[in-house]
């Protein structure tokens, strides 16, 4: 089977990058792929929320020509750790194309790469990696304004024929629709982005909890309802 | 009393349209940080490339030195090298710092962390501009060690490769002149160079050459004082000669025989020679 690799990105932050980029590792997982979370983030999240050492060597070190033992968290679901070395200024000064050739031969189904927030050499590192990219969105006009950036960066690469995401969707996080941004937001976004797919994630506190207290989400829950949205978020993304 | 909430959805509009906004700012920095990208500060010594031609031959010696002063200080001198990496000037650091990875490895990883080697990127592609790339290896090459009269030959026949040549006076369309671009790169005066050029060319057409011998020497200069105490000779006197003109003229005859005389002894012992 052909690898799949796939961006989760947002430009804003806490808006449930790392959450839906676990949650879905630990998902795909859980159906028998070997899956492979790469965390572009500094700030080393990832890592910690499947529960293993977010200071271990991992993408600053890959990036840098060294090949990182990836950390188990749960079968089948690995982790290379973020860290501060990622903004340094050896991978500043990276080809936006290096992550894409790094990782080219590795032996997993399926690559998720954790963008940071704000850093957009590092995330752009992410989307062109990437042949899938899901935009994370709350419902927040500032959310949805780093929702748009993305979007705007994705377009110009393909409008220029680069290497990267070919595909994308917007994932909206956290969503309540007792609230009326919540409410308003898929209708707003499906006006103004007609052409791509929204996939929602509602509000769920297990994908919190599970997070939090570092256990991979299906190992948490497997039957709440994140699990299910990322279900659906991972049948979007291979079946398109 | 609080601010009466506004429509979510306007809120959200304004927000997409100026990420659209913001989307031309990313796309200049984008470009900015491409740029800076392409301008490396620091490369691994296995992505430097060597140059394809050599300029001097690599003095053992001198890379030594080097290799010993890197030991202790580190690369002070940053290798130039073109926008692909090609190295462009600094042919004998390069080659100390292979020597001493190779013979003090320890040395070498705390000299330079990660194996980066300090460079100075220049942007543009060598293979596209060979006579910049010849410029830049030769005005970094300027302040370190002379240039022997064998380089300078050398150097000359890698810019007549580049349609350089080597005549006076204006060159020809689509030909540059060799000597004073040459003189230019390596910091030297155009004379210099010519006459350099000049004495390779006479060597290259007659290995022995006789000006170099004495006594061919005295025989030239001897055909010459005769030739302009001829000259001399036939011009009209002065109105009113001084003592020294006087006395020079009366003793021209005697002197000019004796000049002639002495071209005559070296000429008869040269056929002996022969």
């Amino acid at each position: 089977m052909a690898q799949t690799r796939i961006a989760v990105a947002a430009r804003k932050g806490g808006v449930g990058k790392t959450s839906i980029a676990c949650g879905l590792g630990s998902v795909i997982a859980s159906q028998g792929k070997r899956v492979l979370v790469i965390d572009l983030d500094p700030q080393s999240n990832a890592a910690y929320v499947l529960g293993t050492n977010p200071t271990a060597p991992g993408t600053a070190d890959l990036l840098s020509g060294g090949s990182p033992a990836a950390l188990e968290a749960s079968p089948d679901l690995y982790v290379l750790p973020g860290g501060p070395d990622l903004a340094g200024h050896a991978i500043q000064s990276l080809d936006p194309e290096d992550l894409a050739d790094a990782v080219a031969s590795m032996d997993y189904d399926v690559l998720i790469f954790d963008c940071p927030p704000g850093v957009e050499y590092l995330e752009r590192l992410g989307l062109v990696a990437a042949d899938v990219a899901l935009i994370c969105t709350d419902a927040h006009p500032l959310a949805v304004m780093g929702a748009g950036r993305v979007i705007n960066e994705l377009k110009l690469r393909q409008q220029k024929g680069r290497r990267g995401a070919k595909r994308w969707a917007l994932a909206l996080s956290r969503i309540d629709l007792r609230r009326s941004m919540d409410q308003t937001l898929d209708k707003q976004l499906a006006t103004a982005y007609p052409a791509i797919d929204r996939l929602i994630v509602h509000q769920d506190s297990a994908i919190a909890w599970a997070g939090a207290e570092r256990i991979p989400l299906i190992k948490y829950d497997s039957t709440c309802k994140g699990a299910k949205d990322l279900q659906a978020i991972a049948n979007w993304v291979f079946n398109g | 009393m609080a601010k009466r909430r506004g429509n979510s959805a306007d809120l959200f509009a304004e927000a997409a349209a100026t990420a659209d906004a913001i989307h031309e700012q990313d796309q200049a920095v984008a470009v900015k940080a491409e740029q800076e990208r392409t301008q490396k500060t620091k490369l691994l010594l296995s992505q430097i490339r060597a140059r394809e031609t050599d300029t001097r031959p690599l003095d053992p010696q001198h890379v030594s030195n080097l290799a010993e002063s890197i030991t202790a200080l580190g690369l002070i001198e940053p290798l130039v090298v073109d926008a692909k990496g090609v190295l462009l000037a600094g042919g004998h650091r390069l080659a100390a710092l292979w020597a001493l990875q190779e013979t003090n490895p320890e040395v070498y990883a705390q000299q330079f962390p990660e194996g980066q080697i300090q460079v100075h990127m220049l942007a543009f592609d060598a293979e596209q501009e060979p006579e910049r790339a010849l410029q830049v290896e030769l005005a970094e090459n300027e302040k370190r060690v002379n240039y022997t009269r064998d380089q300078i030959e050398r150097l000359a026949e890698r810019l007549r490769s580049l349609n350089y040549r080597d005549v006076r006076g204006r060159p020809k369309e689509g030909e540059k002149a060799l000597g004073p671009a040459l003189a230019v790169a390596i910091g030297v005066s155009a004379r210099y160079v010519r006459k350099v050029l000049r004495e390779q060319k006479q060597q290259g057409s007659d290995e022995k050459n006789r000006n170099s011998v004495p006594i061919f020497q005295k025989l030239k200069l001897l055909k010459r004082i005769e030739a302009a105490l001829r000259e001399l000779g036939e011009l009209s006197e002065s109105e009113s000669p001084g003592r020294s003109e006087k006395a020079l003229i009366k003793t021209l005859p005697s002197f000019l025989s004796n000049v002639k005389g002495a071209a005559k002894d070296i000429e008869v012992l040269i056929r002996q020679q022969k």
